[in-house]
């Protein structure tokens, strides 16, 4: 009976798109089709942003929980979940200042080319078998590419505000990129080494037994320590140190460009986490539930471990004060680097025994 | 197909954070006074910006950096060799024994690297 309904439904749904103007057809069509919902709703743009949304709530709750606060608690029906919706529309409502001593275009441009890379990390992320906007083989490096390029945008912005505390902030960031470049891609490399592969699908598929986290253990430690220092979280948020620089690079940034630079950094926190899951923790491999299709389950352990990940990152915010930046660079090259490449070795050395 | 996905995504970020900005410059109140638009100053009057000392102290480090730079690519082009030549990897091993050997030698040996000024 309901099988009939439906049909019924269906047919109706044909005739109606059918007398539609043909322009009008083509739209509805590509609002169901592969590439827009790939795009703009799963492992594109509403999931990054809803995810971000939360993360931001999450720290917000989770930081006032460590100080023994309430955290946000009255607008939404729930937990105070849409006091980022609210904190949004005032930062929109704030007037857009271009100092008059700024270089205006590269000012005005850097915020949105910032928070638009940052999202196109996501573009070569797979959230489950197949879960990808765009499969290639090199996905890895296209990653690292643009958490590479992104840090750019930053100085440049940090250059063009001609303020003294966004130039001491941008040159504490230059120097924080060095300490943590090296590192962070020997850490990359010992798995693209256990994998044999820079394709992320496939570096998940190799972990089908055993995930990454257990052989390359040093590579785990060096990666998200590296990737904290990349996302500018606490113990190496230097260069937006707000007790000393005022606000570091983002001080001379108001209104829309900080809301802009904000959301970048935790897209840039987001991507971190889940690629922290995706090469040492297994990725989407978990334990099947009964009655729950593959198709979702993947996704769905992905951000459980991702969550973790974020969870262990934001608790950092609560308990660690910032180090210094002389510490910093010494701990980069003395430490982390001779880490990676002990762990380079190790992985070496038990794909030799025949252990992976 | 995959390369349709990956434009709509772009111009769809673009698309947003632009849309931020117009936004904002939509919903702000547009008259901003004078001393707004000076550089922050912590509640002085900004006074005369000039090119900010760099820290030449920390110079070593970006020797290092550009040393384990040039290593780390080397440390790549080793990795494609054994995904090109599987039996390649005992020399690759020892290669990796030495960088990793001689780089904890050195970062125990190598002390007091902050140049005073």
């Amino acid at each position: 009976m309901s099988s009939l309904i439906l049909q019924e439904y269906a047919r109706a749904a044909a005739n109606f798109l059918n007398e539609l103007p043909h322009p009008l057809k083509d739209f509805i069509l590509f609002l169901h089709s592969d590439t827009f919902i790939k795009a703009i709703i799963f492992p594109g743009l509403l999931f990054i942003l809803t995810f971000v949304m939360f993360t931001i709530w999450f720290e917000r709750k989770l930081l006032a929980r460590v100080m023994v606060r309430l955290g946000p608690l009255h607008v939404g029906k729930y937990a105070g979940l849409l006091q980022l919706v609210a904190d949004a529309v005032k930062l929109l409502s704030k007037e857009l200042i271009v100092p008059e001593k700024a270089i205006k275009p590269l000012y005005v441009s850097m915020p949105i080319l910032c928070g638009a890379l940052s999202m196109l990390i996501f573009a070569f992320l797979p959230l489950g078998p197949g879960w990808v906007i765009y499969p290639s083989d090199i996905s890895l490096l296209l990653v690292f590419v643009i958490l590479a390029v992104t840090p750019i945008t930053i100085l440049v912005a940090g250059w063009a505000s001609r303020s003294k505390y966004s130039f001491i902030g941008m040159v504490r960031l230059a120097f924080q990129v060095f300490s943590y470049e090296v590192p962070f891609f020997l850490a990359i490399a010992s798995i693209t080494l256990a994998a044999r592969s820079f394709n992320l699908e496939k570096i998940v598929e190799a972990q089908a037994e055993l995930p990454f986290i257990i052989p390359a253990l040093l590579g785990f430690i060096v990666f998200l320590i590296t990737a904290i220092a990349e996302v500018e979280r606490v113990p190496f948020d230097l260069p937006t140190a707000e007790q000393e620089l005022v606000s570091g690079w983002q001080t001379e940034y108001t209104g829309a460009y900080f809301a802009l630079f904000y959301l970048a950094a935790y897209i840039k926190l987001d991507a971190m986490a889940i690629l922290t899951a995706l090469l040492f923790l297994g990725g989407w491999h978990g334990p099947s539930i009964p009655g729950i299709p593959e198709s979702i389950l993947g996704p769905f352990w992905l951000i459980l471990k991702s969550l973790i990940v974020i969870f262990l990152v934001l608790l950092l915010r609560g308990v660690f004060p910032r180090i210094t930046l002389d510490k910093l660079l010494d701990i980069g090259w003395r430490v982390l680097i001779p880490l990676a490449l002990l762990n380079i070795l190790i992985v070496a050395v038990l794909i030799q025994i025949g252990l992976i | 197909m995959s390369v349709e996905a990956l434009l709509t995504f772009v111009v769809a970020a673009f698309l947003v954070s632009l849309l931020f900005v117009l936004l904002g410059m939509l919903l702000s109140h547009k008259r901003v006074k004078r001393t707004k638009v000076l550089t922050f100053e912590c509640g002085q009057k900004p006074f005369e910006w000039r090119m900010l000392q760099f820290p030449v102290q920390y110079f070593p480090y970006l020797l290092i950096y550009v040393v384990y730079a040039v290593i780390s690519i080397l440390v790549l082009v080793s990795l494609f060799y054994v995904f090109e030549v599987p039996d390649a990897l005992m020399r690759v091993t020892v290669f990796l024994a030495i960088l990793a050997f001689s780089s904890i030698f050195v970062s125990i040996n190598l002390k007091r690297l902050v140049q005073r000024v």
